[in-house]
């Protein structure tokens, strides 16, 4: 019965997730804009099938690191709070679903979205690439596999975020406030933190993995160019600690942080659903 | 089926952090009965209904439905009970029948003659997305929901609340027709005419409080309703001073308006009115200001009555 309840949720949280604003206009973009990119990076620069995968990959590489997360945060962010502010939530808790079922069916619904979009993405690059015939398949398979990571992720922050509240303004407003520290200010302070208190290389490293999008940026430069020698000194020491398996470590990092992000919400949720 | 009560409330405090939640609750609701809990707006009422379907933690004390704790096995317990929240709020892109065929799949049966029953009853319709149906569809369609898989216990808050008197009139035959079907019922409202029609027994619940639990027959005898008179003259109060079951509340225009508690002793003050100058006369139907002025004389009491005691 539990196991069905779970699927009976996920399919409905599948379906609004797809019939979503947020999702469908970000899941767009990344479909057009990575389509572009990857025409674009070929048009202009690729004088090889490799070297034109590599830029490809890496152009999209920032554009994941712009768009996952900002769908990831903005669903979850959404998902509870506006069960809350619609007051749906009393229907789904007066059925006989507990509240580990609720937040596990929101999760693998969302993130089932998530893992679409960002496949359809990834996917309409690999069919032009291998169109022209310049993609590494392996490669871009492991990208696809480390960006999903990346948006549940994502997701587990935002639903962590949605959980303490009963608006979807101050949710999605939370939500946008983080993107805004992950993406973009967090990179700066780190910068220049490193630049101000000449901070050693592991210790560089050590806190700019406390960033998810951090961990997803350096294993996937270090999966696209063998090397993080463009890191600098962080970099370098990453390389020779880790070696090859940085990317493997970083994927399970991108792991742990989702699992922290749903065990840190289902112990929010299990004290007090309602607010 | 367990032989603990459907509901057993204990002591049950719940607050919130700006607000007044319910203080120090104790009640409990026996098999087969229709339990009216009756209390204006804000008086604490489905904080009462939230506790006990497990969706808020109660601050002290215990609540308990069919001897298992509302917290700790809320999700067992909600395979016995129907509910209805006091805000019917649907998922507005379904339609009535994706609604109901949702909500039923997380219940082990629904007896499809059952349903088709209780569609018809209701007169539901099933076609339209729901944001496209009125309010009063709504909430029908809530209705149904709760029915649906047949639970022995319903907890209802405002169900009446947006339907239209023929609606209401047979959603209330439809509880006591529940009621003799061995269900047990807890109906929130905020309207005494409601409680009175179908309820057993009812609780009375004011900031927070439970202010007494009775049946509604002693409620009919207690409850004082106001009665208020104009006259052509300037009367004395103490005229009403002597009669059984009638105080007087209030004292306006030196007697020529006087408002008084009536306790169903209607003939000895008919009697008395009958050689004062009576102009005018309302005697509203009862309502839930006339229950707490039973209970709560002093605080309803405007300053006027001072005026009359003194």
């Amino acid at each position: 019965m539990a196991g069905n309840t779970v699927l009976v949720l996920a399919q409905k949280e599948l379906r609004d997730a797809l019939r979503n604003r947020w999702f469908l206009a970000d899941a767009v973009a990344l479909l057009v804009l990575s389509s572009a990119l990857s025409l674009l990076v070929f048009l202009t620069g690729a004088t090889s099938p490799v070297s034109g995968f590599g830029r490809t990959a890496a152009s999209l590489v920032n554009l994941m690191l712009l768009l996952v997360p900002l769908m990831g945060l903005t669903l979850g962010a959404l998902a509870l709070a506006s069960d809350r502010e619609r007051s749906a939530l009393e229907f789904w808790l007066a059925q006989p679903v507990g509240t580990g079922a609720y937040f596990l069916s929101k999760a693998l619904g969302i993130g089932l979205a998530l893992a679409a979009a960002v496949t359809l993405g990834f996917g309409a690059s690999a069919v032009f690439l291998l169109f022209v015939g310049a993609t590494d398949p392996l490669a871009f398979l492991a990208l696809t596999g480390l960006t999903i990571l990346l948006a549940w992720t994502s997701l587990t922050l935002g639903l962590l975020l949605s959980s303490r509240c009963s608006r979807t303004s101050t949710a999605v407003s939370l939500a946008l406030g983080l993107w805004l520290v992950l993406v973009l200010l967090g990179n700066l302070g780190l910068m220049g933190t490193a630049l101000a208190v000449r901070l050693p290389p592991s210790w560089l490293l050590g806190i700019a993995l406390v960033n998810p999008t951090e961990a997803y940026r350096i294993a996937a430069l270090r999966l696209l160019a063998g090397t993080l020698e463009l890191l600098g000194p962080a970099g370098l020491y990453a390389d020779e600690r880790f070696g090859a398996t940085l990317p493997h470590l970083l994927a399970s990092m991108l792991l742990l942080w989702s699992l922290v992000g749903g065990f840190a919400t289902y112990a929010i949720l299990r004290r007090e659903v309602l607010r | 089926m367990t032989t603990a009560p459907p509901i057993a409330v204990e002591q049950l405090t719940r607050n919130y952090d700006s607000q007044r939640g319910v203080i120090d609750l104790t009640f409990t609701v026996q098999p087969g009965e229709i339990f009216g809990f009756l209390g204006p707006n804000g008086a604490g009422k489905t904080t009462t209904i939230r506790v006990l379907m497990g969706f808020l933690r109660p601050t002290s004390g215990r609540a308990r439905v069919f001897g298992l704790d509302c917290w700790t096995e809320s999700t067992e317990i909600k395979k016995q009970v129907g509910y209805v929240p006091g805000d019917v709020r649907l998922w507005e892109n379904m339609t009535g029948v994706q609604f109901l065929d949702f909500l039923g799949a997380f219940h082990q049966y629904i007896d499809p003659a059952w349903r088709r029953k209780l569609l018809e009853r209701f007169r539901v319709e099933l076609d339209k997305r729901i944001k496209h149906l009125s309010r009063g569809n709504r909430q029908k369609l809530a209705l149904v929901q709760a029915f649906l898989h047949d639970p022995p216990l319903l907890i209802l808050d405002e169900p009446t609340s947006g339907l239209d008197p023929l609606m209401q009139h047979e959603f209330l035959t439809f509880l006591r027709e529940e009621r003799d079907r061995g269900k047990t019922i807890f109906l929130s409202s905020h309207q005494l005419s409601e409680v009175e029609r179908v309820a057993d027994r009812v609780g009375i619940i004011r900031e927070g409080r439970l202010v007494a639990v009775l049946t509604v027959e002693e409620l009919k005898r207690r409850r004082t309703r106001p009665m208020e008179l104009i006259f052509a003259q300037p009367v004395d109060p103490q005229h009403f001073a002597d009669l059984p079951g009638v105080r007087v509340l209030s004292v306006h225009d030196e007697g020529r308006r006087i408002e008084l508690g009536v306790q169903n002793e209607l003939p000895a003050l008919l009697r008395r009115l009958a050689d004062l100058p009576v102009s005018d006369m309302i005697y509203a139907p009862p309502d839930l200001e006339s229950v707490f002025l039973t209970y709560y004389q002093a605080e309803t009491i405007p300053p006027a009555q001072e005026e009359a005691a003194s």
